[in-house]
């Protein structure tokens, strides 16, 4: 057995011993754990964040305060009275009764732009439900990572959780051992799931582990400014979503599709509000820096970095206070680069005609690379609203508010709180729900005897009568009499 | 600390604080008694736990344990399970001592009700720590 094979058993074998501790807790005790967590996490939000943009070289470190509060507060408020163990509802009509039980180990895969509140949502998320965790933290963030889920063990303790209900996994020197542990742990017999945040590679080794997994999809977000919107109000929205922690948020938009009507007034609010708009020669200089057209993805030394740096590398001269590139472009797909997601303050721009126009490069820029994800549309007409929902692939659509913060919920919206945004079948995913406590347990359904009365009453030697057409069947089957 | 410690602390330096102390770590040793006592059969020794065998109680019983299965090599170990409640990590691992110990043919749970069973098993340690009934 290798090293890392040794690790990887030592590892699961703790994880186990904690699941089969945390069965025996009931729900209170769980809360406290809960709550010592949230409480401990939120009291280090701001020296986590700092530790994150330091050590990552992405984003902002204010705003990654603001996600470590979503991450805490906002996580907890949301699931704080759900109930996650015992019996969780029972229905006399229907005799039906629920009880919640943990699912097991799960392993929490991290990615590099939401370092530490990742961890902490999904420490919060499994403990709420009694699962372990065992963090896997990015190459580039393993410190803040692993700072963050340190605090969450303490603080579980001091509230008699498990020993080893939160693990995490030092960072290898040698890539191909990290790979092979990683693989081991997902493929793991005992392992009941995996939580993949992160790009699309390692969500497909999730997926293809052979074990349950939540995973997401890479997003492409178009916003439509339709005609009716208030255009003020639009810019201010899309330059506090799109701007967040220098773009890193992978629901914030990547393309505006704007009416021509509106379209110059649009653009000369977001100059206004320190957007720097790009002619051709510019935007194609700035695609060669931010894409890589061999791999065709986004570049990761410009992730998270901010408009000016960005603007210095692609040789583009710009004010010092620009706060986003806009590129405006002709088309969508693998020959214009900045169609595509990135994560960064650099944004696409498409004026068109009318909805129909509208309409249709929003599912070319939904379906180049963000089916499932998230879609934006400021606009007061319901009937667009409505049409523009039904024509997106997005298991969100954001109606007149910042996409990066409405999706991830709970400030703009009731949707639940989350910063693992399901994709759906579009995202190869089996959800497009924002993965919280809920979907971390395995419901256990008692039922009681309740008799089909049509089904008893009906005459079962029909069923074998071949001459008798279906719905004959069906008419005997609903007779009220 | 023991209680002949905590008493000794006290005499030195009769302080309330010491005094609380004291009076804590007697506490202790009576909740120990409560939680575990021994008795023989035949050539088995048998410990019986009562109650929630969490972290702290783990921690103020297992020198004490570990120490009397050591001394009694050869000799058949039995944990009674029947009055514990609650197992924690700390007591599985106490478990693990004590088999490694004595050996797996010398060492086993009995009397484990369901609750704690599923534990053991949920744990993956179903293998190793036997598991049977009282004759």
């Amino acid at each position: 057995m290798s090293d890392v094979s040794r690790m990887v058993e030592s590892t699961m074998k703790r994880a186990c011993a904690a699941a089969g501790v945390f069965t025996q807790l009931d729900q209170e005790q769980t809360d406290s754990i809960v709550r010592a967590v949230y409480l401990a996490a939120l009291d280090k939000r701001v020296e986590l964040a700092k530790l994150a943009a330091e050590e990552t070289q992405m984003g902002i470190w204010r705003d990654k305060v603001i996600k470590n509060v979503v991450a805490t507060q906002l996580i907890y408020e949301d699931i704080k009275n759900t109930k996650t163990v015992g019996i969780v509802s029972d229905d006399k009509e229907t005799g039906i009764l629920e009880i919640a039980q943990p699912l097991g180990p799960v392993l929490c895969v991290i990615p590099t732009t939401n370092p530490t509140s990742t961890v902490i949502f999904k420490i919060l998320i499994a403990l709420k439900t009694r699962n372990p965790v065992i963090i896997s933290p990015h190459s580039r963030a393993s410190r803040c990572s692993i700072a963050a889920a340190k605090i969450c063990y303490e603080a579980a303790l001091t509230a008699d959780a498990p020993e080893d209900c939160i693990q995490w996994l030092e960072p290898l020197e040698d890539r191909d051992a990290s790979r092979e542990r990683t693989q081991l742990f997902m493929r793991h017999p005992k392992l009941a799931l995996i939580l993949a945040t992160g790009g699309g590679g390692l969500v497909k080794e999730a997926y293809s582990s052979g074990t349950p997994a939540f995973g997401v999809g890479a997003g492409n977000v178009p916003v439509f400014v339709e005609r009716s919107a208030e255009i003020p109000f639009v810019v201010g929205e899309i330059m506090s979503s799109k701007c967040f922690d220098n773009g890193t948020i992978c629901a914030s938009e990547q393309a505006i599709v704007v009416e021509k009507i509106v379209a110059g007034r649009l653009r000369a609010e977001f100059e206004k509000s320190g957007a720097r708009f790009l002619n051709d020669d510019e935007a194609l200089a700035l695609a060669a820096v931010a894409f890589d057209t061999k791999s065709k993805l986004m570049n990761a030394k410009i992730v998270g970095r901010p408009a000016p740096e960005i603007a210095r590398l692609a040789g583009i001269s710009c004010d010092e206070n620009t706060t986003l590139l806009v590129a405006p472009l002709k088309g969508v797909g693998d020959e214009y680069p900045l169609s595509s997601e990135i994560l960064a303050p650099i944004i696409a721009w498409y004026e068109v005609g009318g909805p129909d126009e509208a309409l249709n490069l929003c599912i070319d820029l939904n379906y180049h690379g963000g089916a499932g994800h998230t879609a934006s549309i400021f606009s007061n007409d319901e009937k667009i609203i409505r049409e523009f929902s039904s024509d997106m692939n997005a298991g969100r659509i954001v109606v007149n508010m910042p996409s990066s913060q409405g999706a991830v919920g709970g400030i703009y919206n009731k949707i639940r709180t989350s910063l693992t945004l399901g994709c759906g079948s579009g995202g190869k995913n089996i959800t497009t729900d924002n993965i919280s406590a809920c979907h971390l347990l395995n419901i256990q359904r008692i039922t009681k005897r309740r008799l089909n009365e049509r089904f008893f009453r009906f005459d079962k030697s029909l069923y074998f009568d071949e001459s008798l057409p279906a719905v004959e069947i069906e008419k005997e089957y609903n007779k009220n009499y | 600390m023991t209680g002949n410690e905590a008493y000794q602390k006290w005499v030195k330096n009769p302080s309330a604080e010491n005094f609380a102390e004291m009076i804590a770590s007697f506490k202790a040793i009576e909740k120990n008694r409560l939680k575990l006592s021994y008795t023989h059969r035949d050539e088995t020794l048998v410990f019986a736990f009562c109650g929630s065998m969490d972290t702290l109680c783990v921690a103020e019983i297992e020198a004490e344990v570990m120490q009397k299965v050591e001394h009694v090599k050869g000799v058949s170990i039995v944990f009674d399970m029947s009055q514990v409640t609650y197992v924690s990590s700390a007591f599985l691992r106490l478990c693990m001592m004590a088999l490694k110990s004595v050996g797996s043919d010398k060492f086993c749970l009995e009397n484990v009700i369901p609750c704690v069973k599923k534990v053991i098993k949920i744990a993956g340690l179903e293998n190793m720590l036997r598991m049977t009934d009282a004759e």
